[in-house]
């Protein structure tokens, strides 16, 4: 009896180990862009290689009619295996709809290997966009914009998968690439198409989504050109009740050329945001603000 | 063996946790709350009858833990495959499953308690850990009526009270002490708050999405600024949960077996032969899992 | 027959037995005994010099005489031959009168050392001094610690060619009688050769299939007093320098007698480090070999693109890169322990270079396994217990071969089974991992941790039904 157990145990440690992977045989893949050119799928993929201890970025790019068939092509040539769990990014372009938004959460759903905490973002040039020097660029540069100065929205996979099933809205940082890379507000995605929200617009869209962290907001005096009021919002809450929207700002006065009250400061900033919230909501706006400073009445 | 009743509420609630996690995807929380109202109902029903010692209790059980181990082994091969070894051929994994429990089951009782109850420890602790590092994540908005709503709510409410009348049975035959209505509740209370948790994490439309969702909410956690990574640490945890199952529900099949035929030799041999049958079987029931 | 020819017939005439023929008026007197075990100057001042007074006595019954009129305590009848062959055996100087009665009188030579530290159970605070392989000397030093007529002994004679004497003390009123009655019957029922060392009675006493150690022996007496106290009952062996604490717990190798000298916060934090120490000690090179080989993708992407570049340099996979570091630093180490002193600089030497710069540099081990072989063999060596740090080897191995096959599924079986073979000694009693399991939260206040309210006020109920201290 026991011999028999042994003998099967035996079996099992002569198999061979079908799981095993050197570390040097992956390709470990740090972010992807995916476009639609002719009724073909373009990819391009940055790879992260070590030499003499830093760590350096590729880029390659290739055509297919299928994700998973552009994917296999590449580990036939690169003769290694693609490792997609270090994914931090994924780029996409205007020509991705409906269709192509489907086979790509197909794909990223099906895989086993994936998470699906990456952000997602937008660009018009795939290629230059993803050709930077260090990894994580991208990543950094959307992160410190979310947090200060709020005029960006991090998205990750599962927002966006999210929000395709349920059909509402896609926010997508815009990374436009003209001479250099630069993040330039908003791209929605809604009903098939592609939409622009402007970097100074975000910021009230982050409130209406209770998204904001800080920001700095600049009001010019009037008659004077040179003189500014600068106000440094520290911290906002927003909430969405049946039919109003509720905000509270803690404001903090950084400057005031403008020598005004406590009461004007609160006035200019209530009239800001409401007349540019307007675009975003018609639900009825209350706004009660807190100012911080030495500027008493 | 002396018994505790903190010994008896841990032994209930694993196996209940366990089998409630096997089969998240179908259920649904009025599907608990009806299920434990039921399954109180029948089990005051039943103490009142002398069970213990008919044929028929035993033939039942007998019957219910062979479909359930088959079930549950497939399940559980699933979730390490598609989880921790992702390369790994099912059949293996099954194989070195049963050859745990085989070579487990034969220590006997006092070990198989000593060993879970280590567990329990380990468990514990890591549960804690995540709820902790879940609550950043929660968002109370996705928490509206819609999370009441049911596919099918008489099948719900069926599974769920098989769940806790089976593991009912189990504890009182396994510990020699009975479980208490107590532990009942406040394990029903518990697994209602881990689907709301879950539901709040991700909202409604990806937990039906995912296999397994009481998972994908650990891939949200940043602990740190560099931990992100600690999904591996809790699926281990769920492997150690299923141990119970695994133990637990074996040794008892065993055990009933003894009833019946008592010579040791043949016992062995027959049980050998249950479980290269729950093995087989395992491998050729078709799952539903697409997604 | 005669006494003296029989014992000359018996020993094949050796050279260190002794016998001296005294003629009185009417009897004679024939001393016997053993040069090597007894001491000559005791046998002069207190039997011969006091005999050679007597020249003049005329005496009928020279035994009781005797029996009453040399100056020491330990002066016995000896009934037969085979009591004197034991008594001589033992260090006894025997007076034959008259080839008809018998007078053993003890004169034993000390062929120990003297009180010295103890050598691998070393404490910063607390008394210094240790058993020796004297009988006497070890049970004189743990009745100067428990000064009760509580405290008894049983003795036995064990082996058959050694005749070693056993002692088995414990506290009457605190520890239970059920136990002292089953380790009774236990030695009662040994039977072999001969006993040299208590490492000998392990096996007969409590013998398990776990690899973990299921006895605590100790060298020290404050240990071995505070166990009694605690209802535990303690085996001392002849020539033997440890001593046997039964029953023992799996927590007990986690403890150090020092931990009840200090401060109960501070020695909570000890602890941890001892149970982390324990864990790294055997998980760490599992951990790291099915993170680099089966799922990479629990690393953060940092570690594991310069986890990459060191694999670069390295032909063999991380199993068998592992197994030859394993060996490497075993050999090491038993070296250590057997080679003397003054060669001990060149092999220290050797092994730090060797192992560290020249393995590298020639590219056959990477510098990170390096890392993890040596903080998982250090941490392995924390525990007072000498058989626990050789355990400790076994459970390593075993996780390393079943991470390499399985990955991460191979360290969930191998706990399941390192914890079934814990949980399967058959001890003396069934509580060997009390208080983990059977649960009581009561008792975890000295398990683990070491909370200040548990200190000395409440036994453990398993031991002693004589719960409340001081009573």
């Amino acid at each position: 009896m026991k011999k028999l157990i042994l003998l099967i145990i035996l079996t099992i440690f002569l198999t061979g180990c079908d799981s095993y992977i050197e570390l040097n045989d992956l390709v470990v893949i740090n972010a992807i862009g995916i476009e639609k050119d002719n009724e073909l799928y373009k990819i391009y993929i940055s790879l992260v290689e070590t030499k003499n201890k830093e760590n350096i970025t590729k880029i390659i790019e290739d055509k297919g009619s299928s994700i998973n068939q552009i994917l296999d092509n590449l580990s036939l040539t690169l003769n290694k295996k693609i490792y997609l769990s270090h994914l931090e990014l994924l780029v996409v372009n205007n020509t991705i709809k409906d269709k192509e938004w489907q086979e790509i959460v197909n794909f990223f759903l099906n895989n086993n290997e994936t998470r699906e905490d990456y952000l997602v973002a937008y660009s018009n040039d795939l290629k230059k966009a993803l050709e930077t020097k260090e990894f994580n660029y991208i990543n950094e540069l959307i992160e410190n914009n979310f947090h200060e100065t709020s005029k960006t929205i991090k998205t990750s996979m599962f927002d966006v998968i999210k929000n395709l099933y349920d059909k509402e809205k896609i926010y997508l940082p815009y990374l436009e690439v003209l001479e250099n890379l630069k993040l330039n507000g908003l791209k929605v995605y809604e009903d098939n198409t592609w939409k622009d929200i402007k970097e100074d617009k975000v910021i009230y869209l982050n409130y209406y989504l209770n998204n904001i962290k800080t920001y700095k907001y600049s009001y010019k005096c009037q008659g004077d050109d040179n003189k500014f009021l600068y106000l440094e919002i520290l911290k906002a809450y927003s909430k969405n009740i049946k039919n109003k929207l509720l905000i509270t700002n803690e404001i903090k006065v950084i400057n005031n050329d403008c020598n005004l009250t406590n009461t004007e400061i609160n006035k200019i900033f209530k009239d800001n945001l409401t007349t540019n919230l307007k675009e975003f909501t018609n639900k009825q706006i209350e706004i009660k603000n807190i100012i911080r400073g030495f500027y008493e009445n | 063996m002396r018994t505790n009743n903190l010994q008896n509420f841990i032994i209930y609630f694993f196996l209940n946790l366990s089998l409630f996690l096997l089969n998240f995807k179908n259920l649904s929380i009025l599907g608990i709350i009806l299920g434990t109202i039921l399954s109180f109902l029948i089990i005051l029903f039943l103490k009142k009858i002398n069970y213990s010692n008919s044929k028929i209790y035993f033939i039942v059980i007998f019957i219910c833990s062979i479909l359930l181990n088959t079930i549950s082994l497939n399940k559980i091969t699933y979730f390490i495959s598609n989880n921790i070894l992702r390369e790994f051929s099912n059949i293996l994994i099954s194989l070195t499953l049963i050859l745990l429990v085989l070579f487990l089951v034969y220590k006997g009782k006092k070990t198989i308690l000593n060993v879970l109850i280590l567990t329990s420890y380990f468990i514990f602790f890591n549960f804690i850990l995540g709820f902790l590092a879940n609550i950043p994540y929660l968002n109370l908005d996705y928490l509206n009526l819609d999370i009441l709503n049911s596919k099918n709510i008489i099948l719900e409410t069926l599974t769920y009270t098989f769940i806790t009348i089976y593991s009912y049975f189990l504890t009182t035959s396994f510990m020699n002490k009975e479980a208490s209505f107590k532990s009942l509740f406040i394990t029903s209370l518990t697994n209602i708050i881990i689907y709301i948790l879950v539901i709040s994490i991700l909202s409604l439309t990806l937990t039906n999405i995912y296999l397994y969702p009481y998972l994908v909410i650990y891939k949200k956690v940043e602990l740190i600024g560099f931990i992100n990574r600690i999904e591996i640490i809790f699926s281990m945890n769920y492997l150690f949960c299923f141990n119970f199952f695994l133990l637990i529900s074996f040794y008892e099949l065993k055990n009933i077996l003894s009833k019946f035929i008592k010579k040791e030799k043949k016992l062995n041999y027959l049980f050998l032969l249950i479980l290269i049958f729950i093995f087989l079987f395992s491998l050729v029931t078709i799952s539903k899992y697409t997604s | 027959m005669n006494y003296i020819e029989r014992l000359k017939k018996e020993s094949n005439n050796a050279t260190d037995y002794i016998y001296k023929k005294i003629k009185l008026k009417n009897n004679t007197l024939e001393i016997v005994n053993i040069e090597t075990i007894t001491s000559s100057s005791d046998i002069n001042n207190f039997i011969l010099k006091r005999i050679s007074y007597l020249d003049n006595l005329d005496e009928d019954n020279l035994k009781d005489f005797l029996y009453n009129y040399l100056p020491t305590t330990s002066i016995s009848k000896i009934k037969d031959y085979k009591d004197l062959k034991n008594k001589l055996l033992n260090g006894y100087t025997i007076l034959i009168i008259n080839n008809k009665d018998l007078l053993g009188i003890e004169t034993r030579r000390d062929l120990t050392r003297g009180i010295e530290k103890s050598e691998y159970e070393k404490t910063i605070v607390g008394s210094k001094d240790s058993f020796i392989e004297h009988f006497n000397t070890n049970l004189g030093l743990i009745r100067r610690r428990i000064k009760d007529t509580n405290l008894q002994i049983k003795t036995y004679e064990l082996g058959k060619y050694t005749k070693t004497k056993v002692g088995l003390v414990y506290l009457k009123g605190v520890s239970k009688e059920e136990l002292i009655k089953k380790i009774d019957t236990k030695i009662k029922d040994i039977n072999i050769d001969g006993i040299i060392d208590s490492n000998y009675l392990k096996q007969y006493l409590n013998n398990s299939n776990s690899l973990f150690p299921s006895l605590k022996l100790t060298e020290r007496p404050d240990l071995a007093s505070l166990s009694l106290l605690e209802g535990k009952a303690i085996i001392i062996v002849d020539n033997s320098p440890e001593v046997i604490i039964l029953p023992t717990f799996f927590i007990d190798f986690f403890h150090s007698s020092d931990d009840y000298y200090q401060k109960s916060f501070n020695i909570t934090f000890i602890r941890i480090i001892r149970l982390l120490a324990f864990l790294i000690a055997i998980f760490l090179p599992s951990i790291y070999i099915s993170l680099t080989t089966h799922n990479p993708d629990s690393m953060p992407i940092d570690l594991l693109l310069s986890f990459k570049s060191q694999r670069l340099l390295v032909p063999f996979p991380a199993f068998v890169e592992a197994i030859i570091l394993i060996i490497v630093f075993e050999i090491l180490r038993e070296s250590d322990v057997r080679i003397p002193s003054t060669m001990g600089t060149a092999v220290s030497i050797l092994g730090g270079l060797v192992l560290g710069e020249a393995c590298v540099s020639a590219g056959i081990i990477s510098p990170i396994m390096i890392i993890v072989i040596a903080t998982s063999a250090i941490s392995g060596m924390l525990m007072q217990s000498v058989e626990a740090i050789n355990s400790i080897r076994w459970y390593r191995f075993i996780l390393i071969i079943l991470s390499s096959i399985f990955g991460y599924f191979g360290i969930y079986l191998g706990t399941i089974l390192i914890l079934a073979n814990l949980c399967e000694t058959k001890a003396l009693n069934d509580w060997y991992l009390y208080p983990l399991t059977p649960i009581s939260l009561k008792e975890q206040k000295d398990g683990f941790l070491k909370l200040p309210s548990k200190s000395q006020k409440t036994r453990n109920p398993v031991l002693s039904t004589n719960k409340v201290r001081g009573r």
